[in-house]
């Protein structure tokens, strides 16, 4: 009998020291997404569990109807200024963390329906990265910098290519091919300043590519999803070879019709070579891209 | 026992995280290839055109196989039979006297030979329909398993084998202009217009072979 009535006292004890017998408090929240929310989950308030999400329901609203129970004695950790953020961490299981940054604050009133706040480690450790953030917006301004420039028709880009195609034009008539190559050398200048500008505009996009290389698998759909500026600006490099290539097929053609020209087949030669370290440079920023993109299906050679 | 667990979810998602970058040569020839398939289809300039494929097999070489370097002269293959063209089939010949391979070469068949040389079951899957339907050498089966293709170059390369297959009908010849119209594929779209062309002229049909013809004078 005793030892009954001891054992029941022990149990009785522990479940008021529990809060069993406490008295829950329900107080309502809201989230734009039911996504990683269950009923049960966690209320965490400085890494101590003060209470559960007791039920989820969607409002006529659109929204997630959020409640959770907190039991009497930590409703005090629930203020009019607190903040309840969904914390998704890399490994284990959600949390609704609650954040309370002064205590004498006015409780939280029950008919008051705060808004569920979300994070995850990722944005966490992007957040407390700032330096690398600095860096990171720096390097997506710039390539939204470059596929502007490339999409504007009076941009220094476009201006290359047309310049680019209008020497294809010259090139592809042969009067005005030999005019070049004799008497204009301002066109041969052309011909240099062009490839240049390209040469360098790989160069700078080959530097951007290197810092965002560090970046992958902390960056955002923005810049690595199918309609990301990576794939954007991969497409566009893209169009840039093709160009390019074409300018090599004439350059071949070139080269036959003037091989007994010493003088001229000289400068060709070098345009030849400027034009393949284009080629080549562009080909490998626009297959390191390819490389970079996580979303980007494995390429697989297959019959059609 | 927590811990290890722990540990090995850790190492799950690293694996995941960092798993291995495609080779360069593979990504190089791959998207060489790709570039080659639509400035071919598109009928854009013949050199550059050809640079494409040319950079795609080196890029293959580089990486040493042959499979794949056999795959590639198919895909060539493949698109002169889209476009009606003859396949030139020396070099692929080469590659396999070097490396048979039974999937290949039963492609190979597939798009030279009689089809009933052909084992349905080493095609790709989405031929498999079209294949028993060559079989049966009944034009409106034919053109019934091609409709079926949702593959646009699939369907033209099954286009083609009909036609050299004698298997055809204007549906069909008319299905084929509207699938290299849809993509925009001049090469493919001329050719399948002469084709209707010369489906009209034979079958007596003056006036329509004239309109297409007007038509293939505007577009060329």
């Amino acid at each position: 009998m005793v030892t009954s009535l001891l054992i029941a006292s022990t149990i009785g004890y522990v479940a008021y020291k529990k809060g069993f017998f406490s008295k829950d408090h329900i107080y309502t929240l809201s989230s734009k997404t039911g996504e990683n929310l269950i009923a049960g989950m966690p209320v965490v308030f400085l890494g101590f569990t003060i209470g559960r999400v007791s039920a989820l329901e969607l409002s006529d609203k659109g929204v997630v109807i959020v409640r959770i129970k907190i039991p009497r004695q930590h409703v005090r950790m629930i203020r009019d200024d607190s903040k309840f953020i969904l914390e998704k961490p890399l490994i284990g299981t959600p949390r609704l963390v609650v954040r309370t940054i002064d205590l004498s604050a006015p409780p939280l009133a029950t008919n008051k329906i705060p808004e569920i706040a979300v994070s995850s480690d990722i944005n966490e450790i992007i957040k407390r990265a700032e330096p690398i953030i600095v860096k990171a917006d720096y390097i997506l301004e710039n390539i939204v910098k470059i596929t502007t420039a490339l999409s504007d028709p009076e941009g220094g880009v476009n201006r290359i290519l047309r310049d680019a195609e209008t020497l294809t034009h010259r090139f592809s008539k042969r009067n005005s091919l030999l005019e070049m190559l004799v008497n204009d050398p301002e066109s041969i200048k052309s011909i240099h300043e062009t490839l240049r500008g390209l040469k360098n505009m790989a160069a700078k996009t080959d530097g951007i590519l290197q810092r965002v290389d560090g970046m992958v698998g902390k960056s955002e759909e923005q810049l690595y999803g199918q309609d990301g500026v990576l794939p954007q600006f991969r497409d566009i490099l893209r169009d840039i070879l093709s160009k390019l290539v074409k300018l090599n097929v004439t350059f071949d053609n070139i080269n036959m019709i003037t091989a007994d020209t010493a003088d001229s087949s000289k400068n060709l030669k070098q345009l030849r070579n400027e034009l393949d370290a284009a080629i080549n440079s562009i080909g490998r920023l626009a297959d390191q891209i390819d490389r970079l993109l996580p979303f980007k299906q494995k390429p697989e050679i297959k019959l059609p | 026992m927590k811990k290890c667990m722990m540990l090995l979810l850790l190492t799950l998602f690293c694996s995941g995280c960092f798993a291995a970058k495609p080779p360069v040569w593979l990504v190089s020839g791959h998207k060489y290839l790709e570039m080659f398939k639509e400035d071919y289809l598109a009928n854009k300039e013949p050199a550059t055109t050809e640079i494409h494929f040319r950079k795609s097999l080196e890029q293959i070489k580089n990486g040493g196989d042959l499979d794949l370097l056999a795959k590639a002269w198919l895909n060539r293959m493949a698109l002169q039979i889209a476009v009606l063209e003859e396949p030139a089939s020396e070099e692929y010949k080469q590659i396999t006297a070097a490396a048979p391979d039974p999937v290949n070469d039963n492609f190979f068949l597939f798009l030279t030979e009689n089809s009933a040389a052909v084992d349905i079951s080493l095609l790709p899957e989405i031929y498999h329909p079209f294949g028993e339907a060559l079989r049966t050498t009944n034009k409106t089966i034919v053109a019934g398993a091609i409709f079926n293709i949702t593959e646009p170059l699939s369907r033209l390369v099954a286009s083609g084998l009909a036609v050299r297959n004698n298997l055809y009908d204007e549906e069909l010849i008319t299905a084929a202009v509207k699938t290299a119209s849809e993509k925009g594929w001049k090469r493919a779209l001329l050719a399948w217009l002469e084709r209707l062309r010369i489906f009209y002229a034979t079958s007596r049909n003056v006036e329509k072979a004239a309109a297409i013809s007007r038509r293939l004078e505007l577009l060329r």
